[in-house]
């Protein structure tokens, strides 16, 4: 044979060899994630991070040492809660929130036993009034974060529980319907922006109530939840346009979104844990190190905090009395201020408040404030004290109301309301039953704050 | 299993791994080859848009070159610098994240673009920030017609503040800051208002400048939105991948479906399906097309904008804020199209004709129910019987017509009280009555601003609600 004869057989053969090698390899590759799958799918919890481990063992909390609380704290029948939980953890599993123009996000619309929101933006409750909003209703729209959208079942809500009742109560000459636009999250500048769209909207309701102080007091620098996530998306986008203006390196591939993917195969992860368990050990075990300490914050920003809260209810109420409607802005009961902690067997001892302890800090100060000058707008609660005094659990979680303290808190906002002239004429009884001076109301100290 | 049959196994496995050894190797040879033929013929990917902004800049050069300078308020020598800065500053992307108005101008300094990192674009004699008591401050607030496509002297605010000072009717300096934003609407200028007052940024007056937009963006969303919410569900997905991902360990997908789709051979077969698109679009109409007009729509915008305005007004009483409202010049109204020569008759107005048919709506509505502000300044008619050509493009005004525009405002600002009597020098003059303006109509103004808003409008437009 010739040498030419020889030597492209030679390369031929080389090339068999690497062909062979690659097969071989690439099977080895998929057998391997294969297997590692098997093991993940077997162990899941070998792989959950932390924030996922946290949603777990919150579950995994109320049927444990909180098993003999859920009922009554979640305001559910005996036999409810696996069918409550189920719905829960398939809520969290295809996500909460969606889009929503102006106040960055919303919560999804879903209709189940225990969850149910609308498309039009609210979360419903007992005896749920129609939408568009019915002439024949006193209409009053709620806003809050979480704590006013409620963590429990839909009836249990501050919301729903304020409108069974007014309409219980007998001192309304119309029936009430509330209307709970609580979203997790959201603080006194998005609500104020909900407000305004649902304005715009043409949906114009007698009342409007905001129900803050928690969240106001969590997202100190006044950015909304997921703002990072925006502001990245934001840029990552430009600069895919501005790529594609370019038009020279818009038929670059994106190598980053390969690797991503290949981090996110079994074997990738299978080395991660293994890297993990060898060099850190201590990362998956929990240990009081791991434990929430936290974060002071300085004065001058919790005043910054309550300047913004108290500029939104002056900007809400303004727009509001263009359109003739009633506004009350109401400080909610937080845990972090005159509630005795020991009562609140439902902190997870190693999240702690995890940053909700703020509010705790700002209260006082805002108290002081409020104290000193007296809010322009018409009406004021102050409902940060009703936990006072009071000596068992008024929290689910960190922070969220129990369906018994919502009820509490709700009596304590109708009572005031009622007192305070919040409603129209046409829907107040002729001598509206006024309740008896609360110490813990501290615009009463000072009379009636002056519409502006 | 005999000899042979082994023999025919291995030689089919072989062959299998050989085929697919070799399809490898001629897909990436595949992507190579495209991806330097990309580098070599970038024209190849240009879409419509691109096209049309080559096209635009292509046009200044020759068939409106003798109007550029004039238009644009440039020296002829400045022509080439201004053109290398705006291709600079479209290259930053224009505008960059905020918080609840979805986005707002980059930071630049260059000659001619001067945006700040604070969010406004520069006029001569800029301001301090934050605003300083010593001057009588305005915020104006508006699209890109306000912020202005020229230099930064030409541009509305900056004019006004010229206007104002040279006026010698003040008795102190004014300052005027440029928040022109591309895209932006009245909602989106409510909002960034408010947000200014969050941040402790308390102007003497504000004024508005809409119209074009709101009408362009008509379902009242702001720019951008579907790009928002797509991030947003992408999100959501990544959020459930990552959750399945840490939960059983199964890779996530979507990144790899990204990369495929960001691969040369991917791309080449886009651009081949949207030319055959393209090809078949252009043998239907040669020419730009405007979209169907739906009147109801149009009756809803001015509904939104009647509401922001009244909604602006009310917060900005609460402040002491004297607050004016401009209804702005457009091209689609009262404008003879003939003199319109920027504009392009293969792209057209690209649905800012909307605003033609919505400004006559707008004018009735107002003449049966006026708007319940102080200061409503109808400017949309002052190019009635203007023989000449106001626009640069589309729908930017020219620097001559930016300053008949100013003058307008602010002797109508000066005229109807906007200014406090402790700024003014003397009794303002009295403008002439003019019957293109539509004062007529529009001057029987309530005095009583605390009426509520839903009273405005006639029966029938109002679409529901709780009363």
């Amino acid at each position: 044979m010739s040498a030419y004869g020889e030597r492209s057989k030679a390369i031929t053969r080389f090339f068999a060899y690497l062909s062979h090698l690659v097969c071989i390899c690439v099977l080895l590759f998929v057998a391997a994630n294969l297997l590692s799958l098997l093991v993940f799918r077997a162990y899941p919890r070998i792989l959950l991070p932390e924030d996922l481990l946290t949603t777990y063992n919150y579950l995994a909390r109320f049927s444990g040492q909180l098993k003999p609380y859920r009922d009554e704290w979640f305001g559910l029948q005996q036999g409810q809660w696996e069918s409550w939980e189920k719905e829960v953890t398939k809520r969290l599993a295809v996500g909460l929130s969606g889009y929503e123009d102006f106040t960055m996000f919303r919560m999804r619309p879903c209709k189940g036993l225990f969850f149910s929101f609308s498309e039009h933006g609210f979360r419903n409750g007992a005896d749920q009034g129609p939408w568009p909003p019915g002439r024949d209703y006193c209409n009053i729209f709620v806003f809050g974060g979480s704590t006013t959208m409620g963590t429990g079942p839909d009836w249990t809500t501050v919301p729903s529980r304020l409108q069974e009742y007014l309409n219980d109560s007998g001192r309304l000459k119309k029936p009430v319907r509330v209307y709970n636009f609580g979203r997790g999250s959201y603080f006194s500048t998005q609500e104020r922006i909900l407000f305004q769209n649902l304005l715009l909207a043409g949906r114009i309701p007698d009342g409007a109530i905001f129900l803050n102080g928690l969240n106001d007091f969590y997202f100190t620098d006044g950015r909304p939840s997921g703002w990072n996530f925006f502001e990245r998306s934001f840029s990552e986008g430009r600069d895919e346009a501005l790529q594609w203006v370019a038009n020279r390196t818009s038929a670059r591939p994106k190598w980053q979104k390969l690797g991503q993917f290949i981090r996110s195969l079994p074997v990738w992860r299978a080395g991660e844990i293994l890297g993990r368990r060898l060099f850190s050990p201590s990362a998956a075990t929990a240990s009081p190190d791991r434990k929430y300490k936290p974060a002071q914050v300085s004065e001058s920003v919790l005043r910054e905090v309550i300047r913004r809260h108290l500029e939104n209810a002056r900007q809400a109420e303004a727009v509001a009395h263009a359109y003739g409607v009633s506004t009350a802005f109401v400080v909610q009961p937080v845990p972090g201020y005159k509630y005795d902690m020991k009562y609140h067997i439902a902190l997870d001892p190693l999240r702690g408040l995890g940053r909700h302890e703020r509010s705790g800090y700002g209260y006082p100060i805002m108290r002081s404030i409020v104290k000193r000058n007296p809010l322009k707008v018409r009406h004021f609660i102050w409902a940060a004290d009703i936990t006072e005094n009071r000596k068992e659990p008024l929290y689910l979680d960190a922070v969220h109301y129990t369906a018994e303290f919502s009820k509490i808190l709700a009596k304590y906002i109708a009572d005031r309301l009622i007192a305070d002239d919040f409603f129209p004429k046409d829907v107040l009884p002729v001598s509206a039953l006024k309740t008896e001076p609360s110490g813990a109301n501290i615009q009463e100290e000072h009379g009636h704050a002056t519409a502006n | 299993m005999s000899g042979g049959a082994v023999k025919h196994v291995w030689s089919v496995v072989a062959y299998l791994s050989h085929l697919f050894v070799i399809s490898i190797l001629v897909f990436a040879a595949t992507n190579l080859l495209l991806w330097q033929f990309f580098q070599q013929y970038p024209a190849v990917l240009a879409d419509k848009k691109q096209q049309m902004n080559v096209e635009y800049r292509a046009r200044l050069e020759a068939a409106l070159a003798k109007w550029k300078d004039k238009w644009y308020g440039l020296r002829p020598d400045q022509w080439n610098a201004w053109a290398a800065e705006s291709i600079q500053v479209g290259n930053t992307g224009g505008n960059r994240y905020a918080d609840f108005v979805m986005f707002k101008p980059v930071a630049f300094m260059g000659k001619f673009y001067k945006l700040s990192e604070h969010g406004f674009r520069h006029v001569v004699d800029q301001g301090p920030w934050p605003p300083e008591a010593g001057y009588y401050n305005i915020f104006f607030f508006g699209g890109s017609t306000l912020l202005g496509i020229g230099p930064y002297w030409t541009a509305l605010p900056s004019l006004l503040q010229q206007y104002l000072n040279n006026s010698r009717v003040l008795a102190k300096p004014v300052k005027v800051y440029n928040f022109g934003t591309g895209s932006y609407f009245s909602t989106q200028e409510k909002i960034r208002f408010q947000n200014l007052l969050l941040e402790r940024h308390v102007p003497d007056g504000v004024v508005f400048l809409d119209g074009l937009n709101d009408f362009y963006f008509v379902t009242g969303r702001p720019s951008g939105w579907g790009w928002f919410e797509a991030c947003f569900r992408e999100n959501a997905r990544n959020a459930r991948e990552y959750n399945r991902h840490h939960r059983f360990g199964t890779p996530r997908w979507e990144p790899l479906r990204n990369f495929i789709r960001s691969l040369p051979v991917f791309r080449a077969g886009q651009i081949l399906g949207r030319r055959s698109h393209a090809k078949a679009i252009i043998r239907r109409n040669g020419q730009y097309t405007p979209p169907p007009i739906d009147r109801a729509a149009l009756v809803k915008v001015c509904q939104r904008y009647i509401e922001n305005a009244q909604q602006i007004n009310a917060i900005a009483m609460v402040h002491d804020i004297s607050a004016a409202f401009v209804w702005q010049p457009v091209p689609g109204y009262k404008y003879d199209l003939r003199h319109h020569v920027a504009l392009n008759p293969r792209y057209g107005m690209l649905g800012h004709e909307r605003s033609g048919y919505g400004y006559p709506i707008m004018r009735s509505i107002l003449k049966r129910n006026p708007l319940k502000v102080k200061h409503f300044i109808w400017a949309a008619d002052i190019q009635e019987n203007r023989k000449e050509p106001l626009y640069v493009d589309a729908v930017h005004y020219t620097a001559q017509f930016s300053k008949v525009l100013v003058k307008y405002i602010a002797d109508r600002l000066i005229a109807d009280g906007f200014f406090p009597k402790d700024v003014l020098l003397h009794s303002a003059p009295k403008t002439e009555s003019s019957g293109a303006a539509g004062k007529t109509a529009l001057s029987e103004r309530s005095k009583a601003i605390t009426r509520p808003v839903r009273s405005l409008m006639a029966p029938g437009n109002n679409n529901g609600g709780g009363k």
